[in-house]
């Protein structure tokens, strides 16, 4: 049996996380022993579990990678799908951040802290954030500062600040700096008014300047201070606190309202949801991947049937009302994302290995691609054959519609700029998309002239 | 501001050694020892202000 050990983990000298049969585990070296038994003893594993903050794990039965330094291997329950936070909309990092900061107090009741706080090792599961690392914590020592304050502050505190105050999709530049945001840089960043709040004054400036000052100076151990409990205590509660009070009310995009605004009848919009969901039933797909899923109101078709579905948009405001929607009707089985199409996430970090880009996450069992295609082929440009061959990568599946050039979306797009797309019509899209596919089912979408297909890859 | 700025010199010098994997940061972990100490006191403030209003809520609640 082959394992391999995963790229994500290997900062840790504690442990790692590897795959066998398709199957994550994580191996817990000896070093960690002495923690790891204090984690379980004191009651603290169970408490976090039980809140649905700390992914449950049971003992495993296989060969560890490295014998000699391994203590054991457990399984933890299996995530469905790995997402970063430079792919969350604002209340998934700030819900992440929260999580975080609570898993903190609640070890520092048990006598353990947390010794790291990275964003990536929170994930999505089951509609909620939760800890997937489970040798994150150690024992905690009174008179020690929290190693993670750093981390936490350059991967939550920074980036949501700066999406809060200044811009939303200054969240991307999480995927730039995949240590966090360097706080020196979020400080130039934040308008002054961020700084009227105390916590922000101190965690993200002060903090900035203190970091420049000590730069490259490690020398500087005189005497010792006590640090309290009282202290520790008191910063993970300010930090809450500047994280609760972090707000983005999303505006009234193209796409956050396209629903709302755009043209479908109510014949239209009805026969398209019935087709959709006749061919999610057809494909009985256990992954579903949306693309283009503006506020999720496709991939609710497949979430509610029990379905892992992800839905992906580029645009924040939409992401962030997908996600809130999804929140409010307690639907674990969606999960929206930021994405652009035209930029996917790329494998990142060291050897491009740490964080894996889409194609390497996927394939799904099935893809759907609703009110799409027009925007890939005529608004950027991009040939039937390259939209198929990249869809192609992604799913086993295919959900598509074909809109016509006589549709009025298509009409508006051309509205100021000349029409170079002699080449888009029915006839090229079901031949270029037969190289890669074959065509299933197509339906006519009543009252729109748009055609919905179900195509099966004929490659994955 | 000024407080904050003498607390952070004040114990610029208070530090120990972390054991850890993940390097604290220098800055961050001198820094962190000076804002945590102002944190515990607002802190203390906070726990007095929410008994208090508990208090004063109860003693409503009895009239």
């Amino acid at each position: 049996m082959e394992s391999s050990q995963l790229q994500s983990s290997w900062r840790d000298p504690n442990g790692f996380v590897f795959r066998q049969n398709g199957v994550i585990y994580r191996q817990i070296n000896k070093s960690y022993a002495a923690d790891y038994r204090l984690f379980l003893s004191s009651g603290l594993y169970n408490e976090l579990t039980e809140h649905g903050l700390l992914i449950s794990h049971e003992s495993a039965k296989v060969a560890p990678v490295t014998p000699d330094s391994s203590y054991q291997v457990i399984k933890p329950e299996q995530i469905p799908f790995i997402s970063y936070p430079y792919e969350w909309c604002f209340s998934q990092l700030k819900s992440a951040a929260l999580t975080t900061l609570k898993i903190e107090q609640s070890a520092l009741k048990h006598g353990l802290t947390l010794k790291d706080a990275s964003a990536y090792n929170i994930q999505f599961f089951r509609g909620r954030p939760i800890l997937i690392d489970t040798l994150s914590f150690e024992q905690y020592h009174e008179d020690q500062p929290w190693t993670a304050y750093r981390q936490f502050c350059q991967h939550f505190l920074g980036p949501l600040a700066l999406m809060s105050y200044r811009d939303v999709r200054l969240g991307k530049l999480l995927q730039v700096f995949i240590d966090g945001l360097p706080l020196d840089l979020a400080h130039k960043l934040l308008p002054v008014r961020a700084y009227a709040r105390l916590s922000f004054l101190l965690h993200i400036k002060l903090h900035a300047k203190a970091q420049e000052k000590y730069s490259g100076r490690k020398q500087l151990l005189h005497h010792r201070q006590k640090y309290s409990r009282l202290a520790r205590f008191g910063l993970v509660d300010n930090l809450c606190s500047a994280i609760d009070s972090l707000k983005w009310r999303p505006p009234k995009t193209t796409w956050g309202n396209y629903y709302a605004e755009h043209n479908y009848s109510a014949v239209a919009m009805r026969a398209k949801k019935n087709l959709v969901e006749d061919f999610i039933k057809r494909v009985k797909p256990h992954s579903v991947w949306d693309l283009g899923a503006n506020t999720g109101e496709f991939s609710r078709l497949a979430s509610a049937a029990g379905i892992h579905t992800i839905g992906f948009d580029n645009d924040p405001a939409a992401v962030e009302r997908a996600y809130l929607t999804a929140v409010a009707d307690k639907d674990i089985n969606f999960l929206p994302l930021v994405l652009d199409l035209f930029n996917p996430s790329p494998g990142l970090g060291w050897a491009h290995q740490e964080r894996d880009s889409l194609i390497k996450r996927g394939p799904a069992d099935l893809v759907l691609a609703l009110a799409l295609v027009h925007h890939l082929a005529i608004g950027n440009n991009l040939s039937f054959n390259s939209i198929a061959s990249f869809l192609a990568m992604l799913g086993r599946w295919l959900i598509i519609e074909f809109v016509p050039k006589t549709d009025s979306q298509i009409m508006k797009m051309l509205l100021f700029r000349k029409d170079i797309f002699s080449d888009y019509n029915l006839a090229n899209f079901e031949q270029d998309f037969r190289f890669f596919f074959t065509i299933e089912a197509r339906s006519v979408i009543p009252d729109s002239g748009r055609i919905l297909y179900l195509m099966r890859n004929k490659n994955i | 501001m000024l407080i904050i700025i003498t607390l952070l010199l004040l114990f610029s010098f208070a530090v120990m050694p972390a054991e850890a994997y993940l390097d604290p940061g220098t800055g961050s972990y001198i820094f962190q020892i000076a804002a945590a100490f102002l944190l515990s006191g607002l802190l203390l403030w906070k726990q007095f202000w929410r008994k208090a209003i508990n208090l004063l809520g109860r003693l409503f609640k009895i009239k």
